[in-house]
């Protein structure tokens, strides 16, 4: 294994309140709010930061087109260095891990990574997404986020004999954890009855299931450890492939219904972090969330429960806030999901805990590692990485 | 675009918008294959494409390139009519229509359509999870994707 001082970290984390809108800010403005607190957060200068990557979702969530040309020329390390990451919702861990490879080869001693999402400013997000599929096959069916999503959880439910209420148990838990979070957009809890009782919008989802649309931004500052504050990066892990439509679904139907393509992710990051246990040696996991269906594949996938047992567990308490190993503690995507940032988020939540400055949402650490996740595309782009302090 | 400021609008909450879109038209062209496909549902058949080798598999909706043994595919053998539901989702609305994800025999990959002819209140049942189901053509196909669905059989 590697020493400890040859390894990437986290050095400093920003975000800002997650809402609806922030039209108090511009899109640039955004960016350079969270890289200036970044960069302070890392104790370091400006000028001190040799690259810049900017993670990216499709570009409606951002409310600008062609980002890189609205106005980070002028954002710490874009003069030395300027990278653009954009596999949807995986962009923020997927650029994290870059920067960490470029720290770690010593090509770079410091990257800036950050994102940010107007979402509200697009009138729908539907026909931004739809250009994400071949126009051809993707006239057998109507195939979206929402619908992927429902294609999975049946199977799931279907599989290991899940109920709808069982089923809704993580928005419960993840709706419960966002009211202590000061960031999150949806600060109210929910019962799962709530929960089965809102509109469906592509059977079994409901609404209060999916996340919210949300405008945010975060960033994320990646160099060599400079004080007890620093998070060192451990292990990654990413695997690309399954599509879930039509032939394109690789390297099978089955690792895009059962989540093996998450575990592929989860086992390469373990092994990078030298974790055999993971449920013995992770004090907590931050988990992409924007539909259930997803916490429970990466639970599961993470090795932190038997496959088609997540959701009962959950349901029983595990996995909970003040249960032995939180997933979501801060309420996750579930509370708030800016697509292009919300890698960037779990990144910011997890260095609070680990360092432990994360309020009223701080969980007990024990260990000192914890392991995040981030899924882009239709279930297609999976990132795990592995975190400790 | 002429001068911004003359498009502010304020919506209802008094924030200043400048209106605008992005309206880009766009052409595709497809693959050879999926033409082929299309021509052949005229003549009431569904075509796949076999990637070469003995352990080939079949790729259905047909692509001219295998993304799992990274080779050119030229082949086409027909699939179905029978097949097995390997998931669904059901959309609502006044009509709800039952997404279904299908693995017709003979292909080795799962696809969408519509199953038709299942009785409103039973569209949310598991059990439609591995249960059989056939394709069924409309009377006269036009060559795309409305040619046809999924019925289920006993």
């Amino acid at each position: 294994m590697r020493h400890k001082d040859d390894m990437a970290a986290i050095l400093g984390v920003a975000q800002v309140p997650m809402r609806t809108r922030i039209p108090e800010m511009t899109y640039p403005d955004l960016l350079a709010t969270v890289a200036a607190r970044a960069v302070e957060d890392a104790g370091l200068a400006r000028d001190e930061i040799d690259g810049l990557i900017l993670a990216q979702a499709p570009t409606a969530t951002l409310g600008v087109d062609e980002p890189q040309y609205w106005g980070i020329a002028g954002l710490p390390g874009a003069h030395a260095f300027l990278g653009r990451v954009h596999v949807a919702a995986a962009s923020g861990l997927s650029a994290v891990r870059l920067a960490a490879s470029y720290v770690a080869s010593g090509r770079a001693k410091r990257i800036l990574v950050v994102a940010a999402d107007l979402a509200d400013e697009g009138d729908s997000l539907r026909g931004a997404l739809a250009q994400m599929h071949d126009p051809f096959t993707s006239g057998q069916a109507p195939i979206n986020a929402i619908t992927a999503a429902a294609l999975q959880s049946t199977h799931y439910m279907a599989t290991h004999g899940v109920s709808e209420r069982i089923f809704a148990s993580p928005i419960v838990k993840n709706r419960l954890n966002g009211v202590g979070n000061p960031y999150a957009q949806l600060r109210k809890p929910v019962t799962a009855e709530e929960v089965l009782d809102s509109p469906v919008l592509s059977w079994p989802i409901k609404r209060l299931e999916s996340s919210p649309r949300t405008s945010g931004a975060a960033a994320v500052v990646i160099g060599k450890a400079n004080s007890s504050r620093s998070v060192r990066i451990e292990g990654f892990g990413n695997f690309a492939g399954a599509k879930p439509i039509g032939a394109e679904m690789v390297p099978g139907w089955t690792s895009y219904l059962d989540g093996s393509d998450v575990t592929q992710a989860a086992q390469r990051a373990y092994s990078a972090a030298g974790i055999s246990n993971p449920q013995q040696e992770l004090d907590f996991a931050e988990v992409y969330t924007s539909f259930s269906i997803f916490e429970l594949l990466s639970i599961e996938g993470l090795g932190l429960c038997p496959k088609g047992e997540a959701a009962r567990r959950i349901d029983a308490g595990e996995f909970h806030r003040g249960s032995r190993l939180p997933v979501n503690a801060t309420g996750g995507a579930t509370c708030g999901n800016p697509i292009s940032a919300g890698a960037l988020v779990r990144i910011a939540d997890a260095t609070a805990q680990l360092r432990g400055e994360a309020g009223d949402c701080q969980v007990e650490i024990r260990h000192g590692r914890a392991v995040v996740t981030a899924i882009g595309g239709l279930f297609q782009t999976h990132e795990v990485g592995v975190l400790a302090i | 675009m002429s001068g911004a400021r003359e498009q502010v609008r304020k919506d209802p909450e008094g924030i200043e918008f400048v209106q605008a879109s992005w309206d880009v038209p766009q052409k595709y062209h497809a693959d050879p294959l999926l033409l082929k496909f299309f021509e052949a549902l005229k003549e009431k058949q569904l075509l796949a494409a076999r990637a070469p080798g003995e352990k080939g598999r079949v790729i259905f909706p047909p692509a001219s390139f295998c993304e799992v043994t990274f080779s050119a595919v030229t082949e086409l053998v027909p699939v179905g009519p029978t097949g097995r539901i390997v998931t669904f989702t059901v959309l609502p609305g006044t009509t709800p229509k039952l997404i279904v994800f299908v693995q017709l025999e003979g292909a080795d990959t799962a696809s969408a359509g519509y199953l038709r002819g299942v009785p409103e209140g039973e569209m949310t049942s598991l059990s439609l999870v591995g249960a059989p189901c056939t394709v069924v053509f409309a009377d006269e196909p036009k060559g795309d994707w409305s040619d046809f669905w999924f019925e289920l059989i006993d």
